[in-house]
């Protein structure tokens, strides 16, 4: 154990770590209240995190989505290269979307402010939130550079010591769809940072610390020890594996060489697919984030995430893969591909650690965006619309049908959707036997019907996956079944295009079931 | 005491897992409290033998009974999560079988990739699809094919269901189709009960509307009987009172109208609770709390604001994991809104992978309990903790009945915590207390955020086995400044059956613009909502003139996924517009602190809450004390974690305390089933009520 665990009891060191994660749930919650975007609220598309005052993550609001698992001291780092530490004063707050700079597309917007104890910097604190909306073309992967996919907004101070920059303010109005809501989703982390600040104060007052790095330092220790224990169960060595997508003209290769040695894992994607033209480009640190997610499940499910944990990584993505994307590469759709990316970790490591891998996953979600025009009469709407695959299995149980792996995305009611755009749905049900065999069984996806009740022709986005390669199945258990999507009955070729339905027209979408585990004779043996 | 002629008496019975608390209270106020064992087998058996004590030992005359109130806790609870319903069918639009299994297609826990979701009530073999279409505004796009639902009774007859749950698309703008297919099931099947979503829960999102109507149809078979055993038990001891029913949205209703309602019983008497809590403050003065109820296994806190529990609508039932947000079965109807966490009296302390102690949420249980029971417990508790600083009397039996053994506390504390982590057993016992309390004061701040509450203003109303004896720590920690504990703490949830309003809700989904909404046609919705809920009012005994009725609205910005219940006048007319968005604003700026006027409101579903105020509060009369001490020229060790240190504190009896004059801490002061523990300095009172108000410094 490190020193400083000498110096602060179990028992203290067990009630500050508690109290720090609680200051940024505070936050979180009252950002997640505050904030008019529908992802944050339904999704918990957005983080809040303390970071030490040398950057080093100590605290991350609970409910987070993984993208954004040890992505913001990269976002701090590059904060503090335009803005130097001993610039600041209190009351400033930093901010930018840039997707290489934050969580990989513009539609998150990163926050980060120093806390200042008397003279003394002793953290900063960090918010993470995807905007109602970003200008430039609607969420689609069909742009071609990111200069389509919104506004971008460089490294700036929207706060200089307390005084806001109205400037970018305005600059956003001028820029979004809906400026009420956006301005509404920046100040809800103005108020996020701001809880963090006081609650932070309070806390060091409270227990009469005037430096938190002390605590910081023996919470990583605990946390490392903590890891490395579980770590050991992972023989020493290389692993690797390969999966595949459907991409979009072309599939899509991600390679994963994975190699633990001396209580580190090092994930080298080398010999993944160049990046592409289209937007399912993933920025490093989005990458990151969904590399390190699956061990953080195998690892150590229960611990809170700080850098105990994120600094045994190293995350090797040489730059212009598709894991790795160059500017000005469009990015949009980045899910696309991070959600893959659990796939060929799991499978990789699957031998090592059979009792604690997952198959891949019917993953990742399908969005729908359904529009429709009438310039006659200047009627229009646009709606869009989750539906999610089935989960691979786990040892000891068969993959949950239709339900949100990696992210956390719940669908859109059957009820609301006919209620906001003028479709009708035909059929919502399971898709049996799509879950792979196992001696445990991949989750089912799902098919829906759709038709047309507009009296124009509306056209529907599609963002779906899996269509043509479908999720694995690991230590012997069968892939899980491929999605498909079909207007009228008859198959559509471009899974990943625009389709046009007339009234009365049927879009049929199926969704791909988990992956199994084991060999599926011994489930039979058992039975 | 009253005369006994003219006295009439109204009888509330909270049925527990352990415990059934029996409480009876007089026209005058007077209350009378009493307790016995539950008998799972027999639960009906438990509440007859303790009203027949209880009215033995008061000498109360069985005619002068009136009402009864039924506040059974864990009767629906418990059937759904031990799965032990009735066999349930459930009638889908044709397409739309498996609504109730593809649920939200969330996770609970993002890092388990063991976690199970719940399974459905209904499995898929008794899921019939009937060929049927309702669309959004309630027009008919198929018709009902009356043909294939009666084949679909008749098959899940066969098939021995008992109970079946009817749930189509868009009933709730059109309840014709659901309605007759019940009319087909009591032609074919008379026997068969039946669950409809347009009456459990008309509203808006299939999914959460299905899940209600299908665990209604679930347990209704078992209430009905339970009822019916009940008033059978009361009429062989000569009792014909009314019967009526606490729900869990903080009011009762008749019997009748809770038999075909059984879901709106679940956790009924976690709000009878909060209500109590509430009408206490009320007496005390004390103004908004934060009501603090800490047991065995959890600790259960609600905000009461303006003499109002909070009420959600995201209440979930038989969670897999019960800590879990989301593991569960959505409920959607007003329930009193409570934080449950896994921190009381059992909660296990240990040292987890990371080296640090942690307490809770898993729990020794009544069996084998805490190490001081002496009954095989071995690993260290909250109460093992209490009992090592002093706040737990070594000589005492808890609540009378369990003998505590300090030295199995130390040993256990000893060896699983103190040795470990080097450190001597009194810190290790201050840290178990310690962590305790900041667990419970950082989930009820986040909780208090969430609704947009400074916590900070709040008395902590403590009551329940442990809840006054961690009362300042949590306090301290929250940074409230006042303790309230009310008399009679351990059998504190019945006295909120008496004190609970009648009430019920009605729910209508109509998806409309605020802007330029039809009020006409929505008043038309109210009338049929106000015909319903009046109806229900009367059936429990309450005088038409007698009810008020309070209208509101789940709005929300054109364009956003979840609503805020928003209040509306009582009358429409051409104001009702600007009123409606005006209240929206108001709401709104309550909850996130600003708003948008740049954004269109909408309306989604329509409510309307039927209420009238309970007959003759109960109150409870302190006599004047001496301040004496519980044992003559007792002091006990205690040690204080703020202080660091040991204090020789009196023990004091509650029943002693002198009214009105206020004295100063330390000081233990006892009453039946627990101990509130007052700090160097802290200056306490007693009022005339029997109310415990201790002042933090």
């Amino acid at each position: 154990m490190a020193k400083a665990n000498k110096q602060i009891s179990p028992i203290d060191l067990e009630i500050y770590w508690n109290r720090l994660i609680s200051v940024v749930d505070e936050a979180g919650a009252a950002m997640k209240r505050t904030s008019f975007s529908t992802v944050v609220r339904e999704s918990n598309d957005y983080t809040c995190v303390m970071l030490d005052a040398d950057g080093a993550l100590l605290a991350q609001s609970s409910w987070s989505v993984p993208g954004f698992i040890g992505t913001t001291p990269h976002s701090l780092a590059h904060f503090l290269d335009v803005y130097p530490k001993d610039t600041l004063s209190d009351g400033d707050i930093i901010l930018s979307n840039n997707p290489w700079i934050g969580s990989g597309h513009l539609n998150d917007l990163t926050m980060a402010a120093p806390i200042f104890h008397g003279d003394r910097l002793v953290a900063f604190v960090v918010t993470v939130a995807h905007l109602s909306d970003i200008g430039g073309r609607q969420w689609s992967a069909s742009s071609t550079e990111l200069f389509e996919e919104g506004l971008h907004i460089p490294v700036l101070k929207l706060y200089e010591a307390g005084v806001r920059n109205d400037v970018i303010i305005k600059i956003f109005e001028a820029n979004v769809r809906l400026p009420g809501q956006v301005v509404g989703d920046i100040e809800a982390q103005v108020v996020a940072i701001n809880v963090v600040k006081r609650r932070l104060l309070e806390f060091m007052t409270e227990y009469g610390l005037d430096e938190i790095g002390s605590i910081a330092t023996a919470i990583y220790n605990v946390t490392e020890d903590a890891v490395l224990k579980q770590l050991r169960a992972i023989p020493e060595g290389t692993y690797s594996a390969e999966v595949e997508g459907d991409g979009w003209e072309e599939s899509i290769r991600i390679r994963a060489t994975i190699t633990v040695k001396d209580g580190r894992i090092r994930v080298d994607y080398s010999g993944s697919s160049p990046q592409v033209r289209y937007g399912v480009n993933e920025s490093f640190n989005h990458t990151h984030a969904y590399t390190v997610y699956p061990f953080k499940c195998m690892l150590a499910p229960g611990l809170p995430n700080n850098d105990g944990f994120i600094r045994l990584f190293d995350v090797v993505a040489p730059e212009g893969t598709i894991v790795n994307a160059k500017f000005p590469a469009a990015v949009g759709a980045r899910q696309l591909i991070g959600h893959m990316l659990q796939g060929v970790v799991f499978e990789a490591i699957a031998d090592a650690l059979p009792d604690k891998v997952q198959a891949d996953s019917g993953t990742p979600l399908t969005v729908l965006v359904l529009k429709g025009l009438d310039m006659e009469s200047g009627e229009a709407f646009q709606q869009i619309t989750f539906l999610n695959g089935g989960i691979g299995a786990t040892k000891g149980r068969h993959g949950e049908p239709c339900s949100s792996f990696p992210a956390n995305i719940s669908n859109t009611p059957v009820e609301i959707l006919e209620n906001l755009a003028p479709v009708r749905y035909r059929q919502k049900i399971i898709h049996e036997g799509s879950g792979g065999d196992g001696e445990y069984r991949g989750g089912d996806g799902q098919v829906i019907q759709l038709e047309s009740c507009w009296h124009k022709p509306m056209t529907v986005a599609l963002l779906t996956e899996r269509t043509r390669k479908a999720p694995r199945g690991v230590l012997g258990g069968h892939d899980g079944a491929c999605g498909f999507v079909r207007k009228n009955g008859q198959p559509v070729a471009e899974t990943k295009g625009v389709v046009e339905l007339k009234p009365g027209d049927v879009l049929e979408v199926a969704l791909p079931g988990g992956g199994g585990l084991g060999e599926p004779s011994t489930a039979q043996a058992a039975e | 005491m009253s005369s006994r002629n003219t006295t009439s008496y109204r009888f509330g019975f909270d049925i527990g897992g352990t415990f059934t608390d029996v409480v009876v209270s007089a026209s005058d106020g007077e209350v009378h409290v009493g307790k016995c064992l539950s008998q799972p087998d027999a639960i009906t058996q438990a509440v007859v033998e303790g009203l027949t004590t209880l009215i033995e030992q008061e000498s109360i005359p069985r005619d002068k009974i009136q009402e009864v109130i039924s506040g059974a806790t864990t009767v629906v609870t418990n059937l759904i999560i031990e799965g032990k319903g009735a066999p349930t069918g459930l009638l889908t639009t044709e397409g739309f079988p498996d609504l109730i299994e593809i649920a939200r297609e969330m996770r609970y826990d993002i890092y388990d990739i063991t976690a199970r979701l719940p399974v459905p009530v209904v499995p898929r073999p008794w899921r019939k699809e009937v060929p049927e279409r309702i669309d959004k505004d309630g027009v008919v796009i198929t018709a009902l094919d009356e043909k294939a639902a009666k084949q679909a009774i008749e098959e899940l007859a066969a098939d021995g269901v008992k109970s079946v749950a009817v749930s189509f698309l868009h009933a709730y703008r059109y309840p014709a189709h659901e309605q007759r297919v019940m009319e087909i099931a009591a032609e074919i099947a008379p026997d068969m009960f039946v669950s409809l979503s347009s009456d459990v829960l008309p509203e808006i999102r299939e999914y959460e509307r299905t899940v209600a109507t299908a665990l209604n149809a679930y347990v209704r078979p078992y209430i009905g009987h339970y009822l019916e055993e009940l008033e059978k038990g009361l009429g062989a001891i000569g009792i014909k009172a009314t019967l009526n029913i606490m729900q869990s949205n903080g009011g009762v209703i008749s019997r009748d109208y809770a038999e075909t309602m059984p879901l709106r019983m679940l956790e009924s008497g976690p709000a009878a609770g909060a209500l109590a809590a509430s009408h206490v403050a009320d007496l005390a003065g004390t103004g908004d709390i934060l009501s603090f109820d800490m047991g065995g296994t959890t600790a259960k806190s609600c905000l009461v604001s303006n003499g109002r529990p909070e009420i959600t609508l995201e209440f979930e039932t038989a969670r897999v994991q019960r800590f879990k947000k989301g593991s569960g079965f959505p409920v959607k109807l007003p329930i009193i809104d409570m934080m449950e966490i896994g921190a009381g009296g059992g909660s296990i302390a240990r040292i987890d992978d990371t080296g640090l102690l942690k307490v809770g949420p898993e729990s020794s249980g009544a069996v084998p309990g805490p190490a001081c029971y002496g009954q095989g417990g071995e690993q260290p508790t909250v109460t093992d903790a209490a009992l090592v600083l002093g706040y737990l009397d070594p000589n005492a039996r808890l609540g009378g009945q369990v003998a505590l053994h300090l030295d199995l506390a130390e040993a256990a504390i000893g060896k699983y915590v103190a040795e470990p982590l080097g450190m001597t057993l009194i810190e290790a016992a201050s840290g178990i207390y310690r962590i305790v309390c900041e667990n419970m004061a950082s989930s009820a701040k986040v909780h208090a955020v969430e609704k947009g509450k400074d916590i900070r203003h709040y008395t902590l109303a403590a009551f329940g086995g442990a809840g006054p004896m961690h009362a300042r720590e949590v306090a301290r920690r929250l940074g409230c400044r006042q303790i309230l504990v009310p008399p009679n703490a351990g059998v504190f949830s019945a006295i909120g059956l008496l004190v609970a309003p009648v009430m019920t809700d009605a729910v209508r989904t109509f998806y409309t613009r605020v802007e330029g909404a039809d009020w006409q046609e929505i008043d038309s919705i109210y009338d049929d909502l106000t015909e319903s809920t009046a109806q229900a009012l009367i059936q429990a005994g309450i005088a038409p003139d007698d009810i008020e009725f309070e209208r509101s609205a789940d709005m929300r910005y054109i364009g956003q996924g979840f609503e805020v219940t928003t209040p509306l006048p009582a009358r429409f007319d051409d104001a009702t517009t600007d009123a409606a968005v005006q209240s929206f604003y108001d709401i709104y700026d309550e909850l996130f602190s600003h708003h948008l006027t740049t954004v269109d409101v909408e309306a989604l579903t329509w409510r309307l809450r039927a209420t009238a105020p309970a007959p003759s509060p109960p109150i409870s009369r302190r006599m004047n004390g001496t301040d004496s001490r519980a044992v003559p020229d007792q002091l006990r060790r205690v040690y204080f974690p703020d202080a660091g240190e040991f204090h020789d504190v009196p023990v004091l009896a509650d029943s002693g305390l002198n009214i009105d004059s206020e004295k100063e801490g330390p000081a233990l002061i006892e009453q039946l089933g627990c101990t509130t523990v007052v700090g160097p300095g802290e200056r306490f009172t007693a009022d005339k009520h029997g109310n415990l108000l201790v002042s933090l410094s």
